[in-house]
């Protein structure tokens, strides 16, 4: 993995895996550590987003203060998602979470350009890391205004609101696309399809729907008239309801 | 007519569990939507996109492999990919570096002594 130059290189990439200093995570998580919690051998532990106590591989055996198992080397049987978090408690992040697969980079970087092309593993490397830097980057605009608006969910708002300010307002059109399409299928799959004689902009159907993040359309025939009515459930992140109706013929 | 859904949208080519991790880390926040995951998701691809294509415009025509000097090339001229600066600096020779090292020291050494020059000068007046 690539540490950035700071001055102090060789004018080679080095390989390294020390990546706890200088690493934007572990910094942010170190600035909570006030009267940081100390393990059973006097260690000294990190305390992570959620508060879980963290300890250092050398810290074998002692136990985290709100149960979560930590200690040791945790690096086998590693799973993404959420039982994740139960792995965090070793170190901040293993260097294969840190970055995404690299095959699926270079299968990206590929189409990107010509096929006769070879792309050097360095670079293949290097992109990879300036991948999770960009997504660090942009969750953490989208927090802060999240934090500044009081929310406590990053919604896809956010997002596209980040890329703007932060000088990638191209992306902005192709992502709203995509959103839509991606709100569509969610639809298609979740939603269920209702079929009734009430005429155009009815808006009863809210009452139909549960109160999970779902979006469902409700295809209403009259006289020969589709009218297609999305409606969104309020969501209590959000806080808002949204219903709008379109009409096709 | 019914249409359940309309075209549905390419699947995301890249693991939208790792995406989440790595936005968790990053951010102090309570919840990520799942929009916001797919929409970092796709906005990762359209970079990667982006930065090879810009890359392999800096490639000059004899070479075929794209390598490490271009992705830094890019980064150097693009406003918005300043924050990679760090990420992606230029490789220099030990040569240059030793000699950077060199010019920064003398230049300190210089401002050093004008600051105690100018101590000198006011305690004389």
């Amino acid at each position: 993995m690539y540490r950035p130059m700071d001055g102090g290189g060789e004018g080679q990439m080095d390989q390294s895996t020390d990546h706890t200093a200088d690493d934007t995570g572990t910094l942010s998580m170190a600035v909570h550590l006030e009267g940081t919690p100390q393990g059973a051998d006097g260690t000294q532990g990190l305390l992570t987003n959620d508060y879980s106590y963290v300890l250092d591989d050398s810290a074998a055996g002692a136990s985290a203060n709100d149960g979560i198992a930590s200690g040791g080397d945790d690096d086998g049987g590693h799973k993404d998602g959420d039982s994740l978090r139960e792995h965090v408690g070793v170190e901040p992040l293993q260097e294969q979470d840190r970055f995404l697969p690299i095959h699926n980079i270079s299968r990206i970087m590929r189409k990107a350009i010509p096929k006769k092309e070879k792309i050097a593993k360095d670079a293949k490397e290097c992109v990879q890391e300036c991948v999770s830097e960009f997504i660090s980057f942009i969750t953490s605009e989208a927090s802060d205004r999240c934090h500044q608006e009081k929310r406590k969910t990053i919604n896809g708002e956010d997002i596209l609101f980040a890329m703007s300010t932060l000088g990638f307002d191209s992306y902005v059109e192709p992502l709203k696309l995509y959103l839509q399409k991606y709100r569509e299928s969610m639809k298609g799959e979740k939603g269920g399809m209702n079929t009734s004689t009430t005429g155009a902009g009815d808006e009863s159907m809210a009452s139909d729907l549960g109160a999970d993040d779902s979006f469902t359309a409700n295809i209403i025939s009259t006289d020969g008239q589709t009218t297609m009515t999305y409606t969104y459930p309020t969501q209590v992140q959000m806080g808002q309801q949204l219903q709008f109706t379109g009409m096709s013929s | 007519m019914a249409e359940k859904s309309a075209t549905k949208s390419k699947p995301v080519v890249l693991p939208m569990a790792r995406i989440k991790t790595i936005m968790r880390s990053s951010a102090e926040i309570t919840n990520i939507g799942q929009e916001s995951v797919y929409l970092v998701a796709r906005a990762t691809e359209l970079f990667i996109q982006h930065l090879a294509t810009e890359a392999f415009k800096q490639d000059p025509e004899t070479t075929d492999t794209l390598a490490y000097g271009d992705l830094a090339e890019v980064v150097n001229d693009a406003d918005n990919l300043q924050f990679l600066a760090d990420v992606i600096p230029k490789k220099i020779v030990v040569r240059d570096y030793l000699r950077m090292v060199r010019q920064q020291e003398e230049e300190k050494e210089k401002a050093k002594q004008q600051s105690l020059q100018e101590e000198r000068e006011d305690t004389d007046s």
